[in-house]
């Protein structure tokens, strides 16, 4: 589904002076950023700092009171069928009567258009996406019945049978074990080497360094852009996470970043 | 036993009633899933007692009662959605205010007519033996294109309820969709009120779809497992009612609240008793 504006070269996100918040509060004030095809980037920073804004205004949710911003050359929310959108998990009712197959059928929508039913590209892509992130087994399952990884799992399956060409992942693999954590990340490692971008929220710093190819630094503004490597900056790190950091002797720099919100996901391990 | 279920219907004011309630039974029964799935309950009760008030001034007006129930159910169900979206209060207190005003005022209406307490009753209680032929075509042609609405958009509906931010991300029109529900739910109202009234009609919508919901974990199944279930305990209850010579409206609730009972008790998923064996 390549379209020329996902050619090497080409702007994906093209954001200039950015400013987006709730009510009375800014949450992101002066974001200028580019992001091409390609690019796997980890959007970094303590709670509050504006990671899920970013993704939320990229994704269209979410309109910013000022500055430009485009996405595939097109306001945000223009261009559904070429971005994926996966939020963070409270937004959904559990004990909705629908399976892990219902769930990554979903993603399928904004391509079968409405009033028609899913035909078997789109029965291919489900079983396509499930295989990915390895749930085939549990397609049948009732979302409720399943472990707070689990969950994350299938609603990234339903990013990946979009086949879209922009993946905007709020905390994917928060609250998954280790060993998920490195299959989902292998995943989206070859969506990027397909040519495909994905910008995702993270808290592990640990998986920053050794996963994603570029990361964006945020506490309200934009803090630092570059490789992945910036999380061994201590000056990086001290002007992201300020008050959360602790200092120990030799130069270890210690984050204390409680992300209490996803509690459920860390207390059901796969 | 086939004349015990067919005598009755020796009369056209049962015949009548026998089709209105299985429409009534089964169309209740597909809206009410998704009150059921939205947490729709209380909004589904206000919706119903603001019909009141058109009902009863297309009553002094001498129409049909059904042109006043869906225009003040159809306008209180957009008000209350709008109210929704531009939270300037909470949703549940803009709906208390609604509910008893309006329904107030109908009753006032109510009061300035003379001899006014038979009609009353009906009102707010249903009479499923007083429905007429014209009725009958109303209920068929709404209630059809109620149903017709539902398998159209059926799956840009689920997306929408069951995870209304991811829907619009996928550029569903997340907002038209809620209001069109609504109104679904509006127009299910008010053509159901001649069936089983004002006061009872939430039942109707709530009960056989939270009696499904404690059998499946499937959607689909789900929609029709509570229309016909809904539509048989409503054709039970119109026999008892005929019979037992009692209510229609609140015998045709009371089936359906002794199935949500039964099914509380002995349900696969939710069944106390069950739960306990096992």
């Amino acid at each position: 589904m390549n379209q020329p504006s996902t050619e090497i070269g080409s702007v994906v996100i093209r954001a200039a002076g950015l400013e987006a918040g709730y009510g009375d509060r800014l949450a992101l004030e002066g974001i200028t950023l580019e992001v091409g095809p390609g690019e796997l980037v980890a959007v970094v920073g303590p709670n509050g700092s504006g990671k899920s804004t970013l993704l939320k205004v990229l994704a269209g949710l979410l309109r910013p009171r000022a500055g430009k911003i485009t996405v595939f050359d097109a306001a945000p929310g223009k261009r559904p069928q070429r971005v994926a959108f996966l939020s963070q998990a409270e937004s959904v009712e559990w004990s909705f009567p629908v399976s892990v197959w219902d769930v990554v059928l979903m993603g399928r929508y904004s391509r079968i258009g409405w009033f028609r039913r899913p035909g078997a590209m789109d029965v291919a892509a489900v079983h396509r996406a499930l295989e990915q992130v390895g749930m085939r087994d549990l397609a049948q399952r009732q979302v409720g019945e399943l472990s707070g990884g689990q969950q994350r799992r299938a609603f990234l399956a339903r990013a990946l049978a979009q086949e879209p060409d922009l993946y905007l992942l709020d905390e994917p693999v928060t609250g998954v074990d280790m060993a998920t954590e490195e299959e989902l990340m292998a995943v989206l490692v070859d969506e990027c080497k397909r040519g495909k971008t994905v910008l995702a929220s993270t808290h592990d710093l640990a998986s920053v360094a050794v996963h994603f190819s570029r990361a964006i630094w945020l506490n309200r503004r934009l803090v630092a852009d570059g490789p992945a490597s910036l999380v061994r900056d201590a000056a990086v790190l001290r002007a992201t996470y300020g008050g959360h950091l602790i200092e120990v002797s030799n130069g270890v720099l210690l984050v204390d970043d409680p992300h209490d919100r996803q509690e459920k996901g860390m207390a059901h391990h796969d | 036993m086939i004349d015990f279920f067919l005598s009755p219907l020796a009369y056209g004011f049962m015949q009548r009633a026998l089709i209105a309630s299985v429409l009534v039974g089964g169309i209740t029964a597909l809206v009410g899933v998704y009150v059921v799935l939205k947490g729709l309950a209380f909004m589904g009760d206000a919706i119903s007692h603001a019909a009141f008030p058109g009902v009863v001034i297309a009553f002094m007006l001498k129409t049909s009662i059904y042109y006043g129930a869906v225009l003040a159910a159809v306008g209180t169900a957009i008000g209350i959605a709008w109210v929704g979206q531009h939270k300037q209060v909470r949703l549940d207190t803009a709906i208390g205010v609604l509910f008893a005003g309006t329904f107030a005022f109908g009753v006032l209406l109510m009061s300035t007519i003379k001899g006014y307490v038979g009609d009353l009753f009906s009102f707010l209680f249903g009479n499923v033996l007083a429905v007429s032929n014209t009725d009958l075509v109303v209920l068929g042609v709404l209630g059809g294109a109620i149903v017709l609405t539902l398998v159209a958009v059926y799956k840009e509906l689920l997306f929408a309820t069951f995870d209304p931010l991811g829907a619009q991300a996928a550029g569903l029109p997340v907002a038209a969709l809620e209001y069109g529900l609504l109104t679904l739910i509006a127009l299910t109202i008010a053509i159901s009120i001649q069936v089983v009234g004002i006061i009872l009609v939430v039942a109707m919508l709530v009960t056989p779809a939270a009696t499904a919901q404690q059998l499946t974990v499937r959607f689909n199944r789900l929609l029709i497992l509570a229309a016909a279930l809904s539509v048989a305990e409503s054709v039970v209850g119109l026999y008892i009612s005929y019979y037992g010579n009692w209510a229609s409206g609140a015998t045709i609730v009371l089936v359906q609240t002794a199935g949500f009972g039964l099914v509380m008790l002995f349900g696969q998923r939710a069944g106390i008793l069950r739960r306990r064996a096992g």
